[in-house]
């Protein structure tokens, strides 16, 4: 979304173009959806109803403007509505299971009420859904309409495939959704999964009905069993579907992850190998920083629990984005997050492989660089993972770093560190540059080093940075 | 599995309403179908069901 020119005309942002009730533009840093004239009845029957969701905080917030205004009442434009601009814009495969649990929650809440005040949801996609701090909110106003008498529900193979069975696939199976989300972006296939389940997962009703009949009766090119199927005729009586939702409500309410044994990672704050003196004079150093800074939004990489973005928060940052690959401890990031009402949003990256521009002509879903930038970047504990462990020169690893945001703290581990020690324990040392004063002339080159200090006996050092 | 659902008669081909920009996928319509036949068929018997209770229950006033 790059948007520095002046542009003339609204600009179609290249991922809206499935749903022809209206689209999205960018327009000298606005964003502006229109409402066509075929989808104009139906958003104007909702518009009260959308107001209310505002107010609620579950809707993000849009006003009315005149399509003249833009140039835009050619090409059937009823309306034209603009929004507040969402930061940080985030995917379903860049949430933990527990985001994602909440965004299916949160989705099934939405739709029950909508449908006490006789609208509905034409689609169940995630994406619809976004998070402002730990809390969801819904964008897509044209995906609500109004309800009609004993329809079916259209969203609910979406609604599987981008929620529920991503869901499933780390409960029943423990494995983490994101790298095959990523993969396939509609989510996890019902056929995929339904091949997956073991036996015993199979036969109650819940899985059985959302998840191996659907299965089952999905007409596909590659089945040789042909389903032919009408639903004229046919009614979902609005209780059934009701309860169809409070059903999925309870049982996603009600998921684990499979493994509840702890990683590494999720105990790294209590197991972590500095003492209490150390911890403090490195979150000291961050404090100072944050308020020296005044950076309001940071991008935390490796935030684990979230320590020193609470840090940031409680230094007069507004808000941090975290990142980390650990699942676990996204999880517990994200409880904590709630628990403390901390304006902090815990993320899944595998930095060694962000997230990429892709989908539909590689842009409709941006990669990372495009979407996550911050006044300020902590990356603590963090720098030797890509640099010793996936043997990412030194000198990239800084400028990648740097160029998340004009200013920063890196923390340097050195090689006579425990941790650095064990990853090299079982491999040849090939870094015969890994040095501190190398990692400094790094990052002099990418940025002015504003401050260094030295936090552990084994020689970590936290470098504050600065980029003209 | 056919046993067991015998009230889903597959007929013609599988039809949309004209609005829907999105594909519901067979599968998902078929089980709705069934939870309809289902929440249908039971409103029914619920209200038989309470007919039939109420011949045992002593009248209150």
């Amino acid at each position: 979304m790059e948007e520095e020119e002046a542009l003339a005309d609204p600009v179609r942002l290249p991922g809206s173009f499935r749903d022809p009730s209206g689209h999205i533009y960018s327009f000298e840093n606005r964003v502006l959806r229109s409402v066509s004239h075929g989808a104009a009845g139906e958003y104007e029957a909702s518009r009260q109803t959308l107001n209310e969701l505002v107010t609620q905080g579950m809707l993000v917030d849009f006003r009315e403007l005149s399509p003249e205004e833009f140039g835009m009442e050619q090409g059937g434009n009823a309306y034209v509505l603009e929004h507040p601009k969402l930061a940080p814009w985030t995917y379903p495969y860049e949430w933990s299971f527990s985001l994602l649990q909440r965004a299916a929650l949160f989705h099934l809440e939405l739709h029950l009420y909508l449908l006490e005040r006789g609208l509905n949801l034409s689609d169940a996609s995630a994406y619809n859904v976004q998070f402002q701090g730990t809390e969801p909110v819904f964008i897509d106003h044209l995906s609500v309409r109004p309800y009609r008498d004993g329809e079916f529900w259209l969203g609910h193979r979406q609604f599987c495939e981008q929620f529920l069975n991503p869901l499933l696939l780390r409960a029943h199976l423990d494995i983490a959704h994101n790298a095959w989300y990523r993969g396939n972006l509609e989510g996890i296939a019902t056929n995929d999964l339904a091949r997956l389940l073991p036996m015993r997962s199979r036969f109650g009703w819940k899985v059985l009905s959302n998840v191996v009949l659907p299965a089952y009766f999905q007409k596909n090119t590659t089945s040789d069993r042909e389903v032919s199927f009408t639903t004229e005729g046919r009614r979902l009586p609005l209780a059934g579907l009701q309860s169809m939702l409070r059903q999925l409500h309870t049982w996603i309410g009600a998921l684990r992850p499979a493994n509840t044994r702890s990683t590494t990672w999720a105990n790294y704050a209590s197991t972590t190998t500095y003492d209490d003196d150390e911890t403090t004079r490195k979150k000291e150093f961050i404090a100072t920083f944050i308020q020296q800074s005044g950076a309001r939004t940071v991008i935390d990489l490796g935030c684990n629990t979230g320590d020193y973005s609470k840090v940031s928060l409680e230094s007069g940052a507004a808000s941090v984005t975290g990142f980390d690959f650990d699942q676990q401890t996204l999880d517990k990031a994200y409880s904590r997050a709630r628990a403390e009402n901390l304006n902090f949003l815990p993320l899944y990256l595998d930095a060694r492989n962000p997230s990429p521009d892709q989908g539909w002509m590689q842009s409709e879903r941006s990669g990372f660089r495009q979407r996550f930038t911050a006044d300020a970047v902590l990356a603590l504990a963090f720098e030797h993972h890509l640099a010793i462990a996936h043997n990412v020169p030194l000198d990239q690893v800084v400028e990648w770093i740097t160029a998340t945001a004009p200013a920063g703290v890196i923390e340097f581990v050195p090689k006579a560190d425990p941790t650095v020690v064990k990853m090299l324990a079982l491999r040849e040392d090939i870094f015969p540059d890994y040095t501190e004063e190398a990692f400094a002339a790094a990052l002099a080159r990418s940025a002015s080093i504003t401050g260094r200090m030295q936090v552990t006996d084994s020689g970590r050092t936290l470098f504050s940075y600065a980029r003209d | 599995m056919k046993i067991v659902f015998p009230a889903v008669a597959f007929s013609a081909a599988f039809t949309l309403p004209a609005y829907a920009y999105l594909d519901p996928g067979t599968g998902s319509m078929v089980l709705q179908a069934i939870i309809g036949a289902i929440a249908v068929g039971g409103a029914a018997v619920s209200v038989y069901w309470a007919k039939f209770k109420s011949l045992f229950t002593s009248r209150k006033k």
